[in-house]
């Protein structure tokens, strides 16, 4: 604190989120003046150096952005550049997709909630700490990671960028048999899952509730993961093609990433769990869909501390989904469909685990990428997190400025960003004047 | 086995998996050689259960000339010490920021919470300089990478009784 009534935090690396950034905070008297989540990781210019290269080419290129969630991007990217050569995939191959997709989903939702978020809320200052003092607990974490790692390893080639995932479906596909191991993996998981649930649901939960508009994919009958039209809780719904009319990007001095904002609208939108859930509970799988009830999510989820029961329930469903679409599954006569290039421009939207990730690819007629726009879900959550953050600091001025800092790297590790997908972010720096 | 901790495209930080790709054929078979970016979760899975490990990384910091090439032995806990740290011994020395600064030192203080690490683990570094984007080596990691190859074949020779 540098004065009774002046009062300035700075959080110089925020500590357990994916990527490099920083929050600065001025308070005067007892207001908070600004909250800026200053994201200094360098811009990565993908969209630029896309620039000429082949149509087949960018799953693999923009899987790179990301070592937790790059089937998000090489999903995105192929809806996107299979919309502009005017290609469908569905059945089977589809199937995979979804599959591959709940495998990163697990994977990825497992890290956080035992390795990044749950921490915060036991009192220990990592997972390594958690690790010594609750084996069992950080083993049945391990258990998880590694049944999503499974999946990605045996439909993707590998955990990490998987090598098997082109334009048009996969490389190759497995046989029937290929996957019988991994459904008992899977099953096994299914309990450790919804013990997950059971858990995070019992920690104590700071009260907040935000009012975004929630941005969401919707695929009546399913939960969303794979793709879907874009629908939020202000009545919007609009399709992929439409996503750059709805969503406006914009710079901002203090941030790497765009902002972005809803057009025709003022206010702050929010994706990815709590979004996803709000807007899509009723399309839960039913263990899935009992396991929220008992944790008393509800219809809807507006408390960011509570997006841990939110990720823990979302395992549970990609458990299922996977369970179901290998029970299910017929390999389909080729591993992927001829698409062929067309001067066009194609757009592509999946729900990354930590939210709405767009997609659009301008092609020549020899299939040269001419132009690329890619906008991740933690570009687009930075203003809400600053309002969020706004709103969670005014209530609690009067925390010292220790305190203050590590609740509001609490309350930024609700969100999961991926710094490094958004600048591609955290230091905190807190001014009371 | 032997694991290869590093990313091919950034110069120096791909020593690790440069020194695998040395070996491969050159080993005894049975003789493990993986490559790993360095997640600690993954690479405490990948050692789970192995009786013997060696670790090649790069390193930076700390006075050591680039080229400089270190041995280091993280020793299994003593009994009835186990899921504490080892003092004097690799780990985090501070509480990392980004997720994506969690490595070498949290792969290993994670096993030995969970009581992971195997009896022995061999810490095999090349002191770099040059962490940009590329595939080439600095002048000095070059230079090194013969003599760092051969260090990691004796000790793996050794431990596989060869």
């Amino acid at each position: 604190m540098t004065h009774k009534r002046e009062r300035t935090l700075v959080t110089a690396g925020i500590a357990r989120v994916e990527g490099e950034g920083s929050l600065y905070l001025r308070v005067s008297g007892d207001q908070v003046d600004e909250v800026r989540l200053d994201i200094y990781e360098p811009p990565r210019f993908f969209e630029a150096f896309l620039r000429g290269r082949s149509y087949r080419e960018p799953p693999d290129i923009t899987a790179r952005i990301c070592g937790i969630c790059p089937v998000a991007y090489q999903t995105s990217a192929a809806l996107a550049i299979e919309a502009a050569c005017g290609v469908r995939i569905d059945g089977p191959i589809a199937d995979l997709r979804r599959l591959l997709y709940c495998g990163e989903w697990i994977a990825s939702h497992a890290l956080h909630i035992y390795f990044l978020h749950a921490p915060d809320f036991l009192g220990y200052p990592g997972a390594i700490e958690l690790a010594r003092d609750q084996r069992a607990i950080v083993e049945r974490g391990l258990k998880l990671r590694r049944a999503g790692n499974a999946i990605m390893e045996t439909i993707g080639g590998r955990a990490v960028h998987p090598v098997n995932f082109q334009v048009g479906g996969f490389y190759s596909v497995p046989a029937r048999a290929d996957l019988s191991g991994l459904a008992d993996q899977l099953r096994a998981a299914l309990d450790e899952a919804l013990e997950t649930v059971t858990w995070v649901a019992g920690f104590d939960f700071p009260e907040l509730t935000v009012e975004h508009e929630m941005l969401a994919l919707s695929q009546p009958g399913s939960y969303p993961i794979e793709s879907g039209s874009v629908v939020s809780s202000g009545g919007r719904e609009f399709a992929a093609a439409e996503f750059e009319r709805n969503v406006i990007e914009m710079q901002v001095p203090h941030s790497t990433a765009l902002h972005a904002r809803l057009a025709g609208s003022e206010g702050t939108y929010l994706t990815g769990p709590l979004a996803r859930y709000t807007l899509n509970s009723r399309w839960l799988p039913p263990a899935a869909a009992a396991a929220a009830a008992a944790a008393g999510l509800g219809d809807s989820c507006r408390n960011p501390f509570r997006s841990i029961v939110v990720r823990a329930v979302e395992v549970v469903c990609a458990i299922e989904e996977a369970i179901r679409i290998i029970e299910a599954y017929r390999p389909p006569s080729r591993p992927s469909v001829e698409v062929a290039a067309q001067a066009a421009t194609g757009h592509g939207v999946s729900e990354a685990p930590r939210g709405v990730l767009y997609h659009r690819y301008e092609l020549d007629s020899a299939g040269s990428v001419v132009s690329a726009r890619i906008i991740p879900p933690t570009s687009q959550n930075q203003a809400a997190i600053e309002r969020d953050l706004r709103q969670f600091v005014q209530a609690r001025l009067e925390l010292t400025d220790e305190q203050l800092a590590g609740q509001c790297e609490q309350a930024i590790r609700n969100y999961d960003p991926c710094i490094s997908c958004a600048t591609h972010f955290l230091d905190l720096q807190v001014d009371r004047t | 086995m032997a694991i290869g901790i590093g990313a091919e495209f950034r110069c120096d930080d791909g020593a690790g998996p440069a020194v695998i790709g040395r070996l491969r054929g050159t080993v005894p078979p049975g003789v493990e050689l993986l490559c790993s970016d360095g997640e600690p979760t993954r690479l405490m899975e990948a050692w789970t259960g192995a009786a013997a490990a060696i670790v090649i990384d790069a390193v930076c910091g700390g006075d050591a000339a680039p080229g400089t090439l270190h041995r280091v032995v993280v020793p299994a806990p003593a009994p009835g010490q186990a899921g504490r740290p080892t003092p004097g011994q690799p780990g985090p020395a501070r509480a990392p920021a980004s997720s994506h600064g969690l490595g070498l030192g949290a792969a290993i203080e994670l096993s030995r919470a969970l009581s992971r690490l195997p009896a022995l683990l061999i810490v095999h570094a090349v002191q770099g300089e040059a962490f940009g984007y590329g595939q080439a080596f600095s002048p000095a990691v070059a230079a090194a990478i013969d003599e760092l190859t051969a260090r990691v074949r004796a000790d793996l020779l050794r431990l596989s009784g060869a």
